[in-house]
């Protein structure tokens, strides 16, 4: 697409009109949009062909991607799929989305998504769910499951997520695309909206590894508006945009960890990967993360404790739904927070409440960041060993539309091999490696922490000799 | 029995920085109503809040002047209240511990 437009073939203002003319006529099928952004898409269209007129193009310049509806974007809604914010107008742009805007990228619209982040299904939606391209009856999983079913669905090339327990990993290998959580820090949180803010973290979510790796370049770097914000250099990631992935010198150790391949439903399908990696001349060696059952209890406790507080400024005073004809505070207070938010949402903020209540606050929010703390020492133990970690990136393929809705212990379940790596705040990356029923399987690659490239590397490598990624939704697999 | 009074007071000081303590806005004193509030002071979705260096640097000046005990391990933990003039329904408090501790300030 990039080379299309810097040879000139079609301008930006063509291509985003294609995309758009797609996109409202197939939106029907997948929802997966919450907000279609013509008007605006056009004029960033135009001004991306001026910058590449005056010479001034990156290679993302006059692209259409579509944002997650949870960065806050200045002109376009951001409701973070939520009837709290469905009238909410952000005064003001994320940093990776001035970043984005500032390498010419158009916003072709936001993506559906679990409200405030929350889900593994995308059904938590106040604007209904998300349909998997691969078969519209399963779910494209969550909480990015709009931007994932977006990309598979070939409506946009790239777009964008968040991910907080696997919610950019699971959609990705749900819907059959590379989706990529980068390090703890490397993208700025400012003006994405927090669901649990020692777990968040923005990512890619592509067609090719390639391509995340591209829009991680534009997307990451320093913030000073994000204390959490890392403030390094790295020449590779810089270097992307010019060279591309870096190719790797030498050949790596790749560790499978025991406890993720427990009964796992389609461990043939992952054999069958890990068959085609040590093509490469990579070796593989079993590790143990000892203390991988804890990881969702310990995860549920944090982010519903950190969510509780981040999620306690929708109170309908300055903003977002207020109930009709409060008699007095507290019911303005009960009302509009009754009223503005879906059932998960609420069990998180009660869960998150009453861990952090005095009394309990020790025994369990205490008690939980140790245990994280046992969890990060079991990769940094592992990672003395090997290079990358690979795994499955969820139990089962894409589950039936409202197979789980009714049991949130078992859609919790569907996190087990993504939460360690969000609690130790590591890179993690999704992509295609097999089917099962005409249904994706995610493979997932783990590194030690900043070492994207290392991930990125191995993905290119594997969609160099496999050609999983390029498979589209309607042909036969 | 004989009691012996100790009474306790918080003091409230307000630090001669140009900016808000977590935000970039103002503090410059006399300008038109709502000219100094940015996004991170109304708590909007998304935002977060950086705390004033500068800040720091003069409430570990005003521990040196008082013999101070200064914690080089300091954490800001989240207070949760309901008020509507709380944008964020939380509270910043430098408490666990705080970046102050023992001083011992004489009274003639």
């Amino acid at each position: 697409m990039s080379a299309g437009l810097e040879a000139g073939t079609y301008t930006s203002v063509e291509l985003t009109n294609a995309h758009l003319d797609d996109i409202e006529q197939r939106n029907t099928q997948s929802n997966s949009f919450i907000t279609i952004a013509r008007e605006h898409a056009l004029a960033q269209a135009k001004a991306a062909d001026a910058q590449r007129a005056n010479g001034d193009a990156t290679p993302l310049t006059g692209i259409p991607i579509a944002h997650k509806d949870i960065f806050c974007t200045e002109g376009l809604l951001t409701t973070c799929g939520s009837k709290m914010l469905s009238n909410f107008n952000a005064p003001y742009n994320s940093t990776m989305v001035e970043r984005l805007n500032a390498a010419g990228i158009v916003t072709v619209g936001k993506t559906n998504m679990d409200e405030f982040a929350m889900g593994s299904s995308n059904e938590n939606s106040f604007f209904g769910p998300v349909t998997n391209p691969w078969d519209r009856s399963k779910v494209p999983g969550g909480s990015s499951g709009g931007s994932a079913a977006a990309v598979a669905d070939g409506l946009v090339a790239c777009a964008t997520g968040t991910d907080t327990g696997g919610s950019i990993r699971q959609p990705a290998a749900f819907c059959g695309i590379t989706g990529l959580k980068p390090t703890y820090g490397r993208i700025s949180r400012y003006g994405m909206i927090a669901f649990a803010s020692s777990l968040d973290q923005a990512g890619p979510m592509t067609r090719t590894a390639e391509d995340a790796g591209l829009m991680l370049s534009y997307m990451s770097g320093f913030d000073p508006r994000d204390s959490t914000s890392a403030n390094r250099e790295d020449d590779w990631l810089k270097a992307i945009a010019h060279n591309g992935i870096p190719k790797l010198d030498r050949p790596l150790t790749i560790g499978l960890p025991k406890e993720y391949f427990a009964d796992l439903a389609n461990a043939d399908v992952i054999a069958a990967a890990q068959a085609e990696l040590a093509k490469n001349g990579h070796t593989f060696k079993e590790v143990s993360l000892p203390h991988t059952q804890a990881a969702i209890p310990t995860y549920y406790v944090l982010a519903s404790a950190e969510a509780s507080t981040n999620l306690s400024r929708y109170d309908g005073v300055r903003y977002g739904h207020r109930c009709e004809n409060p008699t007095s505070l507290q019911d303005l207070y009960e009302r509009s927070r009754s009223e503005g938010f879906g059932e998960e949402v609420k069990r998180r903020i009660l869960t998150g409440t009453y861990t952090l209540s005095v009394g309990y606050f020790d025994a369990y929010y205490i008690k939980a960041q140790k245990i994280r703390r046992l969890i990060s020492n079991d990769f940094n133990k592992v990672f003395e060993e090997v290079d990358l970690l690979m795994t499955p990136t969820s139990p089962t393929p894409a589950f039936g539309l409202n197979e789980h809705a009714q049991d949130p212990v078992a859609m919790y379940q569907q996190d087990l091999y993504t939460v360690p790596t969000s609690l130790a705040g590591l890179p993690a990356l999704s992509m295609p490696c097999g089917f099962v029923n005409n249904l994706p399987i995610g493979m997932q690659l783990i590194g030690p922490a900043f070492r994207e490239d290392t991930i990125l590397s191995v993905a290119a490598q594997f969609q160099q000799i496999t050609d999983w990624h390029q498979r589209h939704p309607g042909e036969t697999a | 029995m004989n009691w012996e009074s100790v009474i306790g007071l918080e003091i409230h000081v307000q630090l001669a920085t140009n900016s808000k303590i977590f935000s970039g806005a103002s503090t410059h004193y006399g300008a038109e109503p709502n000219a100094q509030a940015c996004a991170v002071d109304l708590g909007l979705p998304g935002v977060l809040p950086v705390l004033n260096e500068r800040a720091v640097e003069m409430a570990i000046k005003f521990g040196l002047a008082i013999g101070a005990k200064i914690n080089l391990h300091s954490v800001f933990d989240r207070k949760n209240y309901f008020y509507p003039d709380l944008p964020k329904g939380i509270k910043s408090a430098n408490s666990k511990p705080p970046l102050l501790v023992k001083a011992l300030l004489s009274s003639p």
